[in-house]
């Protein structure tokens, strides 16, 4: 079994750099990065869209055109000013990173600067012809070894001899840290954790729901098979598989939201806003209250495969040698159904049971959008329009996880029922 | 009922000598097919309604004329195509108003006279032309009301059923094509070449696919191929693990060693002698495949991601049905197609299934 | 054996989700130690909510009268003149401008908004968004504001100002009443600090500093004094300066602009306005709430005295989803919803909250600037490098037509870039469809013919092809021009594209034709899109290579006017020059605002402020409109008995009466 993970494992990392490599490439080619959002931002002031007018407008602002300079010093910060291997490399973590740049000016026979690094510390940076630098402390002695400089090109209009200086340090995937949203503005890690949890949430309830209907529908099924009861309930699980979930949650919500009809349900949201306040029962009653249309739509197309795949299966058992010989030893159809058939059925369903919850955690940023949650479907969809690359980037690493999380699930889940199977 | 037909086809299939050829296997799944009544309608209704739906635009749905009688000869529109107003001494800038132009020869008594299409309103004409109005409810002239330009819903929902089922069946096609080769060649092979390939199909089924949209149409125009092969590049996936589980099962059949002994080359054992056998998967799933090939376009349309407008597209019907939500109809008829149109495949995947399955129901009591 | 071992991993698994998930009772909690600053208020006027209201301070510092008057101490308000210095003494009769004196505090009002902010900062990296601004405005103050009909100079944080001869260089002396929410009186070092920040290029703004960069670094004179020199001359500085929000200095003295980004990223800094907002009203990407202060020094200033009533202000987020923020309105949750829509406005509103008058429907003239909304054509390379074709397109397309069937006739076609306010010149031609025309133009430039599909041809045989990339939310908007072009023989292809390729291909002048939609901005600058200089490079406001002598030579001179008068004839020429040479071709503007709001609340009788109040329109509703308990039990007696109230008067026609009025005197003084 040690050794199965470790198979697991080993073979993941490759995997893992592949997919990387090929989204982090894929990244730099679509139009539009960030640079070009503050350059938008700056352009169009308060653009916004609307049908004839409406939308915001400045006083005076907007229409600014950012110098060359300016841009040079954005592509810094965003690390546009490295080739695209060095940056992959950072993102890794395993090529130092450049941060907190600060330009300084000397005017032509000065060699030393005084230089403040924030929260009222200052460096001491020197300089000679040869364009060397180095750094110490405020006392000017200790050489400091936190800060780096380098000279920049001098601009046409003054002699002054440009440099800057930065910090840098080994940050990226390897070190634990995924970086920085740029939409965000804070790191990618603390953006998901709260989608993590609510998609987890809807993940989980949606694939127990679905599992613990689908599998005593398709039972029944199985033993009722041609009949009306067969029929309809098939009509109806195939209804619910080709109407989009979403679609069917923005009828719901707007019938039973309270907005225009029946006053049932909330209108979206993941729990009340007063939630922390409620007592633990107000809390259990609240969130499912919201939970329930929002499940629906999440895990409506997975009832029909579900339960398809469960009689199926079941039916396939049923006709299986052994339980002819079961039923020619005169066991009781029940016994047989129960104890003999149902438990090498739910092989092919346990076998999804990785993939269920993968794909429920995923999130859809059309179920998402209409209920007003903030799950992971909406936040990586919105991460593609926005250009917010390390949340892209953290994102694949999360689906990349989850699909080994799941693929073992699975086997786990397969062992469990099948006492055949051993792991390689 | 339908149980007593599966005994009938078991029957029937249990009967022919264990000679006969793959072929004949095929016939025999065939005529299991068409006992499994619900699958076997739906499959004529389907192929039928596909098939004539291709012929919509000139006999039935179309602002043009099916014939206009002018001046003691006949043309015909909506297979000719462009017909300037000028030309039936009609004072318009641009095409006919067919229209317009019957009304005006049956007030003037004339003997010119038009013949329109059944379906008198196109899926473009909005209201630009005049006497269409937006959010119409559905009547005898707009059977299914008008959209938020004024189209008539009905219209684009028959030609976006034409493009609908092309588009399920072509990106079916080409990433089964990939899809089995692949897989095939996998199974057959193992080894190392099946270590690799299975790492490149894990890399590659995380290709960001909203970004390669927005950066091939932030160069082209996208169209319905280019949508294709697109979605094609990421969906081919699912099927090599079928495959690839087939082959792998197959090949270590006495067959397969036989042939192999006899020096048939690797291409000729693939193709020739285990692929028939494990055709099952590729059947089963292809109407499924076509369902999620339908989806995908509708979801890429939703988003604004699909084919350009004004096509007509139910994921663009769907999202704007969604946006004047209270506008009924114009929710119910793309939500509608949509489930019938799947539903219909769901039923002939289904049959298929059956048809397709070895062995026999027979539950013993 | 084994088997127990994968149970045990399933059953650990099983609690790795569960922690995770949070089903526990964890959150994220604001730490309350950073909170304390915050102390609940006992006082309430609003007897139906529970008191709202906080004070911030515990000690306020006590008034200074060390500093001498001539340095802007006590007593400079009798000596100002003399130092050259001037200010703004409101008239009564101009009083009920700034709110009106039956206003009462209290209540709550909500918003939604569809957008969480990046950040709470109001300055530096991803802060430029409407969201900042609207509680920007009301937790902050600048040194002036500009009076809400006049737009001249009103005091804020400074009483008085001065402006050199030249008008190279501004004074402004700060009201020594001025008290930052943690007691600290406001001194011209925080000014001085304020410009710093935003110059700190670390703070991620770069349009920051071009536009504070245009101002010397700004001395503080004396404690209450502070001056800054402008690098050139033009009227913008002094309004750039005077309305930049300032920021406490002993907070920012010693931050550099990247400890300010991570410090203050969802923590306010101390501010001077009305309002303040407290930790325990953030809840990341769910909601956030402004809290009236009862210690705001500027309570009693007949400026503020009837403004900002309300005591708390809710944000609540309801992200992308438009439906579903009309939705929650009409189930109460938003309290008033200012329609966008034509389609909505006319059959949306008939639910029954409107009919019974429980929700009133207002619709609202004011004279905000319009914005800009059409077609822009690159005039760099053909085909619209020919003005023929550019004049073309506009005749072909029915505006008429369009507004009646999709618009229901509530818009009106635009002819000018400011139209609808006083930029606009009333000679700019009024563009009539006009296909023979067009096809006239189409034919000299050599589309004549008309190929068996029915588009136009030129000799060549090539097709009249236009390619145009939109986002997809305005499709209905463009598909009717398409098929209008289509009539007439032009293929008009649209792509749906996305906001960010959008923009590249904007910006990277690979378009010959874009639709452009620009807000509008109360003080207008045609410069950044007009100029001579930006047609020939990437990456500004000007995308349609527009080159015009005059109207650079205009740019110049409108810079440097300081007469409002003067600069609405400069504005003027300009608009007729860049209109007549087409190079866009715009459609509607909307000349009223649509307002929904529950019947709870009461407003000064012109509703709205006459132009868009810091660019914002939901901002008048927030500022001068007040909870009115009488208008609320009514409110909910009647719902309670199913009752109808009053719908009351549709249109809001003050502002169009009071410069109907103003028109008229003027021209009765002229002919006197």
């Amino acid at each position: 079994m040690g050794t199965y993970f470790i198979r697991r494992g080993l073979l993941m990392i490759p995997t893992f750099f592949g997919a990387t490599i090929l989204v982090f490439v894929i990244l730099q080619l679509a139009p539009g990065g960030p640079l070009e959002q503050v350059i938008r931002q700056m352009q169009a002031g308060g653009q916004e869209a609307g049908e004839a007018g409406g939308g915001g407008s400045g006083d005076v602002a907007g229409g600014d055109i950012m110098t060359k300079d300016q841009l040079d010093k954005l592509k810094r910060f965003y690390g546009f000013d490295k080739p695209i291997i060095v940056r992959y490399l950072m993102w890794l973590g395993v090529w130092s990173r450049e941060i907190e740049h600060r330009d300084v000016e000397f005017e032509p026979g000065v060699y030393e600067m005084r230089s403040s690094v924030g929260r009222g510390n200052y460096i001491v940076i020197k300089r000679t012809d040869q364009e060397k630098y180095s750094i110490f402390n405020d006392d000017g002695k200790t050489p400091n070894i936190e800060w780096h400089a380098h000279q920049l090109d001098t601009k046409e209009e003054s002699d002054n001899i440009r440099a800057t200086y930065y910090k840098t340090e080994f940050s990226g995937i390897l070190t634990g840290n995924l970086g920085k949203s740029y939409s965000y503005v804070q790191p990618v890690t603390d953006v998901m954790k709260p989608r993590f949890k609510v998609s987890v949430f809807f993940g989980i309830i949606g694939f127990l729901l679905s599992y613990s209907v689908c599998i005593p529908l398709g039972i029944s099924k199985a033993l009722r098979h041609g009949s009306p009861y067969d029929f309809f309930s098939s009509a109806l699980v195939f209804m619910g598989y080709s109407i989009p979930g979403w679609a069917l949650g923005a009828v719901l919500l707007m019938a039973l939201g309270g907005g225009s009809f029946w006053d049932i349900f909330p209108l979206g949201g993941f729990r009340s806003e007063n939630w922390d306040m409620l007592p633990l029962w107000g809390k259990i009653i609240d969130q499912a209250h919201h939970a329930v249309l929002p499940i629906i739509a999440y895990s409506i197309a997975s009832f029909a495969t579900l339960t398809v795949l469960m009689k199926n299966s079941l039916l396939e058992n049923l006709s299986q040698d052994y339980v002819r010989t079961a039923f020619a030893k005169g066991i009781s159809e029940k016994r047989v159904v129960w104890l003999h058939t149902l438990r090498n059925s739910v092989i092919p369903i346990a076998s999804m049971i990785g993939y269920a919850v993968m794909i429920l955690i995923a999130g859809s940023y059309f179920v998402e959008v209409v209920f007003n949650i903030d799950g992971f479907g909406k936040m990586s969809y919105q991460a593609v329009l926005d250009r917010d690359y390390p949340i892209v980037m953290g994102f694949l690493v999360v689906v990349v996880l989850l699909r080994l999380v799941a693929n073992i699930l699975s086997d786990l889940a397969l062992a469990m029922v099948d006492p055949r199977i051993r792991f390689r | 009922m339908e149980k007593q037909e599966n005994r009938a086809s078991a029957h029937v299939e249990t009967k022919p000598k264990e000679q006969q050829i793959s072929l004949s296997i095929l016939k025999k799944r065939w005529l299991k097919f068409k006992t499994l009544k619900r699958g076997y309608y739906s499959f004529i209704i389907l192929i039928v309604f596909y098939l004539v739906s291709f012929t919509f635009p000139f006999i039935f749905i179309s602002s043009r004329a099916l014939v206009v009688h002018y001046e003691g000869k006949n043309y015909f529109p909506t297979i000719a195509g462009f017909y300037p107003g000028e030309f039936f001494g009609e004072d318009v800038s641009g095409e006919a108003n067919y229209r317009e132009l019957k009304e005006k020869w049956k007030r003037a008594k004339s003997d010119n006279w038009v013949l329109l299409a059944p379906y008198e309103y196109g899926p473009l004409e909005d209201i630009t032309t005049e006497g269409n109005k937006m959010f119409e409810k559905p009547s005898s002239k707009h059977w299914l009301g008008s959209d938020n330009t004024g189209r008539d819903v009905f219209s684009r929902l028959m030609l976006g059923f034409t493009i609908s089922i092309s588009f399920g069946i072509f990106i079916t096609t080409v990433s089964y094509v990939i899809g089995v080769s692949l897989g095939a060649a996998m199974g057959y092979f193992g080894g190392k070449f099946d270590l690799i390939f299975q790492r490149f199909i894990e890399v590659w089924s995380t290709l960001p696919l909203l970004f390669v949209v927005i950066i091939i149409s932030s160069i082209v125009t996208p169209n319905f191929f280019l949508l294709v092969a697109i979605l094609a590049s990421v969906s081919w996936m699912g099927m090599t693990y079928f495959m690839r589980a087939e082959f792998y099962r197959e090949k270590t059949k006495d067959y397969v060693a036989a042939a192999l002994s006899m020096g048939q080359s690797n291409r000729k054992i693939i193709f020739k002698h285990i692929l028939p056998n494990s055709l099952v998967p590729i059947i089963t799933y292809f109407p499924f495949s076509v369902i999620s090939g339908i989806s995908s376009l509708v979801g890429l349309d939703f988003l604004g991601f699909g084919l350009p407008p004004p096509t007509p597209s139910w994921g663009q019907m769907v999202s704007v049905g969604l946006q004047n939500i209270t506008k009924w109809w114009m929710v119910l008829s793309p939500l509608g197609a949509l489930f019938i149109t799947l539903m219909l495949i769901v039923f002939i995947g289904e049959a298929i299934r059956e048809a397709f399955d070895p062995k026999v129901f027979s539950r013993l009591r | 054996m084994k088997k127990r071992y994968i149970t045990v991993v399933m059953f650990l698994m099983c609690v790795a989700l569960w922690t995770i998930s949070g089903c526990g009772t964890q959150t994220e909690q604001n730490d309350s130690t950073t909170d304390q600053l915050n102390k609940e208020g006992t006082e309430s006027k609003a007897p139906t909510t529970r008191s709202l209201v906080v004070r911030t301070a515990e000690t306020v510092a006590p008034e200074d009268r060390e500093t001498a008057p001539e340095d802007g101490g006590y007593g400079f308000e009798e000596i100002f003149e003399d130092l050259g210095f001037t200010t703004y003494v409101v008239p009564d009769s101009e009083l009920i401008f700034f709110g009106d004196p039956k206003a009462e505090k209290g209540g709550q009002i909500t918003r939604i908004m569809s957008r969480f902010p990046a950040t709470l900062r109001i300055e530096g990296q991803h802060a430029n968004y409407v969201e900042n601004y609207m509680f920007g405005g009301m937790i902050y103050e600048g040194l002036i504001e500009t009076h809400p009909v006049t737009l001249e100079f009103i005091p804020s944080l400074a009483s008085h100002w001065k402006i050199s001869e030249d008008k190279m260089q501004f004074w402004f002396r700060i009201n020594p009443d001025a008290r930052w929410s943690d007691g600290k009186p406001v001194v011209a070092d925080d000014v001085v600090a304020t410009w710093k920040l935003h110059m700190d290029e670390t703070i991620l703004s770069p349009s920051d500093q071009l536009v504070y960069g245009k101002l010397e670094l700004p001395v503080a004179e004396s404690k209450y004094i502070v001056s800054v020199k402008c690098k050139e001359l033009n009227w913008r500085n002094f309004l750039y300066f005077g309305g930049m929000y300032i920021y406490p200095h002993h907070y920012l003295k010693d931050l550099t602009g990247t400890d300010y980004l991570s410090d203050y990223q969802f923590k306010m800094l101390p501010g001077t306005g009305p309002y303040t907002m407290l930790e325990k009203d953030i809840k990341i990407q769910v909601s956030y709430a402004v809290t009236r202060r009862l210690d705001y020094w500027n309570a009693d200033d007949p400026l503020m005295k009837y403004a900002y009533n309300f005591d708390k202000v809710k944000f609540v987020v309801v992200k992308d989803n438009d439906m579903l923020e009309f939705e929650k309105f009409k189930k109460g949750e938003q309290d008033f919803f200012y329609v966008k829509k034509a389609e909505r406005w006319v059959e949306g509103t008939n639910f029954e909250a409107v009919e019974k008058g429980w929700v009133k429907k207002r619709n609202i003239f004011t004279q905000k600037p319009s914005t800009k909304y059409g077609y822009a054509f690159n005039m760099r390379k053909p085909p619209f490098d020919d003005k023929r074709l550019r004049d073309a397109f506009s005749y072909l397309i029915n505006r008429d037509q369009m507004n009646e069937e999709l618009f229901f006739n509530l818009f009106e076609p635009q002819n000018s870039l400011y139209a609808g306010t006083v930029y606009e010149n009333k000679e700019n031609e009024q563009i009539e469809f006009n296909p023979k025309k067009a096809m006239e133009l189409l034919a000299e430039i050599g589309w004549k013919e008309r190929n068996s599909d029915g588009w136009l041809i030129n000799d060549e045989g090539e097709t009249l092809r236009l390619d145009i990339a939109i986002p997809k939310a305005i499709d209905y908007r463009v598909t009717p021009v398409q098929q209008m072009l289509r009539e007439y023989g032009i293929d008009f292809q649209i792509k749906y594209v996305d906001t960010n390729a959008r923009w590249k291909l904007m910006m990277d002048r690979s378009f010959s034709i874009a639709f452009e939609h620009w807000g509008g901005l109360t003080f207008p600058n045609p410069e950044t899109s007009y100029h001579s200089r930006l047609a020939d490079e990437d990456n500004n406001n000007n995308l349609y290579g527009f080159k015009n002598a005059r109207v650079d030579e205009l740019c110049a001179l409108y810079d440097v006017e300081f007469n409002q008068g003067r600069r609405i004839k400069i504005i003027q020429e300009i608009d007729k020059i860049i209109t007549d040479n087409r190079s866009s071709f715009m459609t509607f503007y909307r000349p009223t605002d649509w307002l929904l709001f529950w019947d709870r609340y009461s407003y000064p009788e012109y509703m709205v402020s006459r132009y868009l109040n810091g660019g914002i329109e939901d901002w008048s509703v927030l500022k001068y409109w007040w909870f009115d308990a009488e208008k609320a039990q009514k409110l909910e007696d009647a719902m309670a008995k199913g009752e109808s109230l009053p719908q009351g008067e549709l249109d809001v026609m003050y502002w169009r009466n009071y410069v109907q009025n103003l028109e008229q005197k003027a021209s009765e003084a002229e002919s006197k």
